[in-house]
C-alpha cells in the first residue's frame, strides 16, 4: 500500500494496488496518476450520478477461485442505458473486472490480444464493421456477438489501471457463448483489448460488504 | 398427501365398508329373489 | 439533489405533472408516467419526453412499487407491460430488488409466472431444450409479442408497439420462451405460481380453479394428472382390500338337497320341503335348481323361502331348458339345465322351502293326443323330468363385488376424463405438429 498527497487538495490518497497507476481522489475527484516516486493530477472525474448498484468500493467475495476486493469502477453509456464495470483486485495481485449490466453480472479478465486471433476479432481491431450474430472462437470457445456500441466513459471512482476521462468514446462488442462465458472487446484511441469470462450471481461471488440501500435489506448470506 | 387423495382414500373405505355391511348381511341389489313385495304368501292350513 | 436516505429518486411528468418514482436509478432506461402513459429517457439528466401520451391510467393488479416476497426475495413490482401477441393478450410486471436483479412476473388468465432471464444459451436436444436438467417441448412457435401499453420504469427502450419474436418451449409448471429481435435474442424460464404463492407475495385475486371449456396455459400442469398419480395406489389397495373380502365372506355351506319330478306338458307340481335352519341375523341363499333330464322343453321352477312363524316369503325364479338338434351344420344344443338362485337378506328363523315346477315340452318328438278339457294336443308318454334343488346357506354376490369396484373406481376414471379434456384443451394450442404421444406424457409429468 502506497500513500501520496494529492497534488490538487492534499489529501491523503491511497493506492491499495501495487500496480495500478491511477486513483481518483476521494475529495476533490482529481484523477491522480502515479509515477515511481511522485504524483500528479491528470484532470477531473465527473461526479457519478446516483445509481442503485448494489456493489461498492470495498465490497469483497470470492471469484475465478480467490477471493477479490472491489478498488475501483468505470461507468459507460451508450445511448440506451449505462453500466458499470468494477474493478477486482484480486488476491494474488492481479486485477479483473466486475461488469454489471440490467441486473447481471460479468466476471471479466483481460486476454492478449497475440497469438491465432479469430477472424470476427481481427476485423475488429481494422475497424472493419461486425453485425451481432457472427460467430469467432476465442481461448477455446465459440462466442457470438451480442451486441456492438459506441460508449463513452461518464465517470470513473477508486484506483484504476488507466485514466479515464468523461466522454471518453469507444467501441465495445459484447460476445456470448452458451455455456454462460462472456468476452468483451473494447477499442478506442489508445488501442483494441479484449476481456473474457462468464456471467456470475452476486450470490456466487459471496460478496461481503454490500452497499447497503436504504430501504432494501441485504441478502441473508451477505450481511 | 393432498386433501383430494385423503377424500378419495375415505370414500374407498367407505365402499369397503358398504361392500362389508352388505356382505355380512347377505344383502344385494341385484338378488335372484328375496322378500316379496306386498303381502306375504301363506301356506299350510289357516284353520284355528 | 435527491435525498441520501432514499433509494427512490422521483420527478414530475413533463406531461401531466405527476409524481413519477425512479426504484432502479443507474439501470433504468425509460420512464412510463403511470397516471398518463408518456414516455420519459431516463438517461438523460433533463428527463427528455420520448413520447407524450394522454392516456388513462391503468388499474394495475398490483400497483407500482409494491413489494412481496417470492422464493424468499423481496421484490418491486417497478415496471408493467400489456402484451399481444393477436390472439391472447397478457401483462408482465417487471420485479426488482438492488442484490438480486430482475425478474419478471407474467399474468395471463388470472394465473401468474415468475420469469426469469437466462445467461446461457439452454441446450439443443432434437425438437426440444433442456435448462438445468428439465427437458422443454415445442409449443408455440413464431408468434409476435407486441407491447400495447407501458407503466414504470425498465431497463431497455421499451415502447408501445415494440414488438419481438416469440417461440416458447414448454413442460408442466415452466415455460421456456425465446425472444428475438433484430438485434437480440434472449431466453426466459417462467414458472408458474401456485394460487398461494402468488397471493401471499402480492394481494392478487386468487387463480380460477380449471373448469371443461376454459383454455388452460400452455405450461399450465392439468390439476387432473396429480390426484390420478396419488389416486391409483389407493384404487388398487382397494381393488386388493375387496378382492379379499370377497374370498373371506360369501362361501356357502350346510348344503341340503331335495328333489321332485315333473311331466312334460303335465300339471304343475307344488311341494314344500324342509325344514330349513337360518341361526343367526340375516343371510343369503343360494339355491342351484338341476333339472339333468330336461330335453326338447323347459322347466319352470318357482322356489319360495316361507318362515314358518312369520310366514313371510322370499321367493325367486329359475327357468331351465335344454333344445337341441341337427341342421346342415350338424348338432346344435342350447340351453341350461342348471340354474343358481342367490336370495338376499332371511332373517334366522326356520324355513319351509316351498316349490312350484311345470315341464313344458317343445317340438315334435314324442306322441301326441288330444286333450280335451284343454282343448289342446298334448304329448304323452314322455318321462318325467327331475328337478334336484340344493340349498345352501350363503352366497356370493358378484353384483356387489363389481358395483364395489365401479365405486371405486368411478373418481379416478372422472378424473382421467377432465385430465384429457384439459390437456385436449392445452394442447389444441399447440403449433406445428400435432400433439403426440410424448407431449401427452409429458402432460402427466409432476411440475
Amino acid at each position: 500500500m502506497q500513500s501520496v498527497a494529492c497534488p490538487t487538495c492534499g489529501a491523503e490518497v491511497t493506492f491499495r494496488s501495487p500496480a495500478l497507476p491511477v486513483r481518483v481522489c476521494d475529495y476533490c475527484r482529481t484523477l491522480v496518476v502515479r509515477y515511481s516516486q511522485t504524483a500528479q493530477g491528470m484532470g477531473t472525474a465527473a461526479v457519478l450520478p446516483f445509481d442503485i448498484s448494489p456493489i461498492q468500493i470495498g465490497t469483497e467475495g470470492q471469484c475465478f477461485d480467490q477471493s477479490f476486493s472491489i478498488i475501483g469502477r468505470v461507468r459507460w453509456a451508450w445511448e440506451d442505458g449505462a453500466w458499470n464495470e468494477w474493478l477486482m483486485l484480486m488476491a494474488d495481485g492481479s486485477h479483473a473486472w466486475l461488469g454489471e449490466a440490467m441486473g447481471q453480472f460479468m466476471a471479466l479478465r483481460e486476454v492478449e490480444l497475440a497469438g491465432s486471433l479469430p477472424q470476427v476479432i481481427r476485423r475488429l481491431m481494422n475497424d472493419t464493421q461486425v453485425r451481432p450474430g457472427e460467430s469467432g472462437n476465442i481461448a477455446g470457445h465459440s462466442y457470438e456477438v451480442a451486441d456492438v456500441r459506441t460508449v463513452h466513459c461518464i465517470g470513473c471512482e477508486g484506483e484504476l489501471p488507466f485514466t479515464a476521462p468523461s466522454g471518453w468514446k469507444a467501441l465495445s462488442v459484447d460476445f456470448r457463448n452458451r455455456d454462460g462465458r462472456c468476452a468483451s472487446f473494447q477499442k478506442d484511441r489508445h488501442g483494441p483489448s479484449l476481456y473474457v469470462g462468464h456471467y456470475v450471481t452476486l450470490a456466487s461471488l459471496q460478496p461481503r460488504n454490500l452497499r447497503p440501500l436504504p430501504g432494501w435489506s441485504l441478502p441473508a448470506d451477505a450481511a | 398427501m393432498s386433501r383430494g387423495t385423503f377424500l378419495y382414500a375415505l370414500w374407498c373405505l367407505g365402499v369397503l365398508g358398504l361392500y362389508l355391511a352388505a356382505a355380512s348381511q347377505g344383502y344385494s341389489p341385484f338378488a335372484d329373489g328375496g322378500r316379496t313385495a306386498g303381502a306375504a304368501r301363506a301356506y299350510g292350513p289357516t284353520h284355528k | 439533489m435527491p435525498p441520501e436516505d432514499s433509494s427512490v429518486r422521483t420527478l414530475s411528468c413533463p406531461t401531466c405533472g405527476g409524481t413519477i418514482a425512479m426504484r432502479a436509478a443507474g439501470y433504468t432506461v425509460t420512464l412510463a408516467c403511470e397516471y398518463c402513459g408518456t414516455l420519459i429517457d431516463a438517461t438523460n439528466p433533463d428527463a427528455r419526453i420520448i413520447t407524450r401520451y394522454h392516456e388513462m391510467q391503468a388499474s394495475l393488479d398490483i400497483p407500482l412499487g409494491t413489494r412481496g416476497t417470492l422464493r424468499g426475495v423481496e421484490w418491486e413490482a417497478i415496471g408493467w407491460l400489456q402484451r399481444t401477441d393477436g390472439w391472447a393478450a397478457w401483462e408482465e410486471y417487471l420485479l426488482f430488488n438492488p442484490y438480486a436483479g430482475y425478474r419478471w412476473l407474467i399474468a395471463q388468465n388470472g394465473r401468474w409466472s415468475l420469469g426469469t432471464m437466462l445467461t446461457a444459451a439452454p441446450q439443443r436436444d432434437g425438437p426440444d431444450y433442456i435448462v438445468a436438467g428439465r427437458r422443454f417441448s415445442p409449443f408455440y412457435s413464431g408468434s409476435t409479442a407486441r407491447v400495447t401499453r407501458v407503466a414504470g420504469e425498465f431497463y431497455w427502450r421499451v415502447k408501445v408497439g415494440e414488438e419481438v419474436r416469440a417461440t416458447d418451449y414448454v413442460r408442466p409448471g415452466f415455460m421456456l420462451s425465446l425472444e428475438q429481435d433484430d438485434r437480440e435474442k434472449s431466453w426466459t424460464v417462467s414458472e408458474l405460481l401456485t394460487g398461494r404463492e402468488i397471493c401471499a407475495a402480492f394481494d392478487v385475486a386468487s387463480p380460477p380453479a380449471w373448469l371443461p371449456g376454459m383454455t388452460p396455459l400452455a405450461h399450465q400442469p392439468s390439476p387432473f394428472a396429480r390426484r390420478l398419480k396419488e389416486w391409483w395406489p389407493v384404487a388398487a389397495l382397494s381393488f386388493m382390500a375387496l378382492l379379499v373380502l370377497l374370498t373371506l365372506f360369501g362361501g356357502t355351506m350346510q348344503p341340503q338337497s331335495f328333489s321332485l319330478s315333473v311331466t312334460p306338458d303335465g300339471p304343475s307340481v307344488s311341494q314344500t320341503f324342509g325344514p330349513i335352519e337360518l341361526p343367526f341375523g340375516r343371510q343369503a341363499m343360494t339355491v342351484q335348481a338341476m333339472t339333468p333330464n330336461v330335453d326338447q322343453g323347459w322347466v319352470d321352477i318357482d322356489i319360495s323361502f316361507v318362515n314358518r312363524r312369520t310366514q313371510d316369503s322370499y321367493d325367486a325364479y329359475a327357468l331351465n331348458e335344454h333344445y337341441s338338434g341337427q341342421d346342415s351344420d350338424g348338432y346344435w344344443s342350447e340351453g341350461s339345465p342348471l340354474q343358481t338362485l342367490k336370495i338376499a337378506s332371511l332373517p334366522a328363523g326356520t324355513y319351509d322351502l316351498v316349490v312350484d315346477a311345470r315341464a313344458h315340452h317343445w317340438g315334435s318328438t314324442g306322441n301326441w293326443g288330444w286333450d280335451a278339457s284343454s282343448g289342446t294336443y298334448k304329448t304323452e308318454g314322455l318321462p318325467p323330468v327331475e328337478v334336484i334343488l340344493t340349498v345352501a346357506r350363503g352366497a356370493r354376490f358378484a353384483s356387489n363385488f363389481w358395483l364395489a369396484v365401479l365405486l371405486i373406481l368411478s373418481p379416478p376414471v372422472l378424473m382421467l376424463i377432465l385430465h384429457i379434456m384439459f390437456e385436449n384443451a392445452r394442447l389444441a394450442q399447440k403449433d406445428g405438429e400435432p400433439a403426440d404421444a410424448d407431449d401427452w406424457l409429458q402432460g402427466m409429468q409432476a411440475p
